[in-house]
């Protein structure tokens, strides 16, 4: 049965349709919401492409169900985090590092990152390796990711 | 540098083709008059318009065949064209992937989109520079080794006399046949190419707001997820299309030969019908035991061959031996 929810996205009050509340919450921010930060990459939150903060959390939003969400949960995406006009200071950081070849992983990187950096203020580079773990990427750039997010930690 | 298309004006070149004004450098220099008229973008690889055009403002746009995949290529394009030309990279519009609008450079897959494809639109880039030239020597009364090229204006080395790229061409067609031997830059006069630039994309990529391809939405779009079958050469041999008709949003089943997807109204419809869809697949050849793998690949059966035809193509002496 066709149903709708309320949500808050990027500081936004919003009502999806829900044919299946336990649609993950990914399908929504893309399909309905028209978001291109979180990514479909494996749909298993193993890779990361789709990470989201849940209320300053880094979560895998492609295993998320609507149905453990309400409209308290604050949700923001990499285009509530930023934009290429006002920047975090992680995303300009991974900017100016350059510190991607296609991208795709990026949002989940930074996502992951931003979470990270916000509760560890000097992070040793294997801290940062640790928290990146789980954010797979197929280019190869995860020499200037770490770098970028050295970069944001000590801006 | 922009690689952002202005959905209006490629509708311009795409249509009447009024804008773009038939003139050509090579009938001005073999005293033919110009000819008036009009004519719809072209895209044939032996032309320079196929690659390049230059606006009265100056602006060099590079129409390129090769998309960027996430290597970066438009920029490193932009590069190879601004230094080519002597133009600022600011001053390079790039339009790729348009199938109307660029030229077929072949796929897009990693390094031959500068090898290849790069070094076509150099060297078209390179034709139109030295028609520039010789259009400008005529132009200001002397010789074509007088004169140097600084961000797309000629001027005698003699001072005094100069005249813009825009002054010569802006807005026009070079109708011109790409010239294979057209002379390029030296490479120790580079000055663009071989730097770090930063790249044009990276910015909307880092912030959601570049556009991928699994971004695209039309309007009634549906949304397909295939199912992979068991194993290698397993063929599908009964389906059950009825197994998924309670989950809302499937549309239907597909299924051809060994194909089998599952087409839904929405993304998780169709991921929950290719998890659910009741399918029969036929026993196949598994693949080897993973705890097996090492001695299997050491006793496999080899071949000896000289990769001769390598070798000649790639101009190398070396000859490989596979296992």
């Amino acid at each position: 049965m066709t149903t709708s929810q309320s949500l808050n996205v990027n500081d936004k009050a919003v009502v999806v349709r829900v044919d299946d509340p336990d649609m993950p919450l990914l399908y929504a921010l893309r399909n309905d919401l028209e978001l291109r930060g979180p990514r479909f990459g494996c749909g298993l939150g193993q890779c990361g492409a789709c990470t989201v903060h849940i209320d300053g959390v880094a979560v895998r939003s492609c295993i998320t169900p609507l149905s453990t969400l309400d409209a308290n949960n604050k949700i923001v995406t990499l285009e509530g985090l930023g934009s290429p006009e006002k920047p975090h200071p992680v995303q300009k950081a991974f900017i100016n590092a350059q510190a991607a070849q296609c991208g795709y992983c990026t949002n989940g990187m930074i996502m992951e990152s931003a979470a990270f950096l916000a509760k560890n203020r000097k992070p040793s580079e294997t801290d940062i390796k640790n928290a990146l773990a789980n954010n797979l990427c197929r280019c190869g750039t995860h020499a200037r990711i770490v770098m970028a997010v050295k970069n944001a930690a000590s801006a | 540098m922009n690689t952002h298309f202005i959905p209006s004006r490629r509708n311009v070149l795409l249509g009447s083709g009024a804008l773009v004004v038939s003139f050509s450098l090579a009938h001005s220099l073999g005293g033919a008059s110009a000819q008036d008229g009009s004519a719809a973008k072209t895209v044939a690889k032996d032309e320079v318009d196929a690659f390049l055009a230059i606006d009265a403002k100056g602006t060099v746009t590079v129409y390129s065949g090769k998309v960027d995949l996430g290597t970066g290529v438009p920029t490193a394009l932009a590069q190879m064209v601004a230094e080519e030309l002597d133009v600022p990279l600011g001053a390079i519009d790039m339009v790729t992937g348009d199938t109307a609008l660029t030229p077929d450079q072949g796929t897009t897959s990693g390094s031959f989109s500068i090898q290849n494809g790069g070094v076509q639109i150099r060297q078209a880039a390179a034709t139109a520079r030295n028609a520039l030239l010789t259009e400008a020597a005529q132009r200001l009364g002397v010789g074509k080794d007088d004169l140097i090229v600084v961000d797309g204006a000629f001027s005698s080395k003699s001072g005094g006399k100069s005249v813009t790229y825009a002054e010569l061409i802006g807005g026009k067609q070079f109708a011109l046949k790409l010239d294979p031997g057209a002379p390029t830059k030296s490479p120790v006069a580079f000055k663009i190419v071989g730097k770090s630039i930063a790249r044009d994309d990276i910015p909307d990529r880092m912030t959601g707001r570049f556009t991928y391809m699994q971004d695209f939405r039309v309007p009634g779009m549906l949304h397909g997820r295939t199912v992979h079958p068991p194993a290698i050469d397993a063929k599908l041999e009964n389906v059950d299309e009825d197994s998924v008709n309670t989950i809302p949003g499937i549309v239907k089943v597909v299924h051809q030969g060994n194909f089998l997807a599952v087409v839904a109204q929405n993304e998780w419809a169709a991921i929950k019908g290719a998890q659910q869809v009741k399918a029969t697949w036929s026993k196949a050849a598994i693949l080897p035991d993973q705890a097996k793998l090492w001695p299997r690949f050491l006793h496999a059966p080899t071949r000896r061959s000289n990769r001769l035809e390598f070798a000649a193509l790639h101009g190398t002496k070396r000859t490989c031996l596979t296992r």
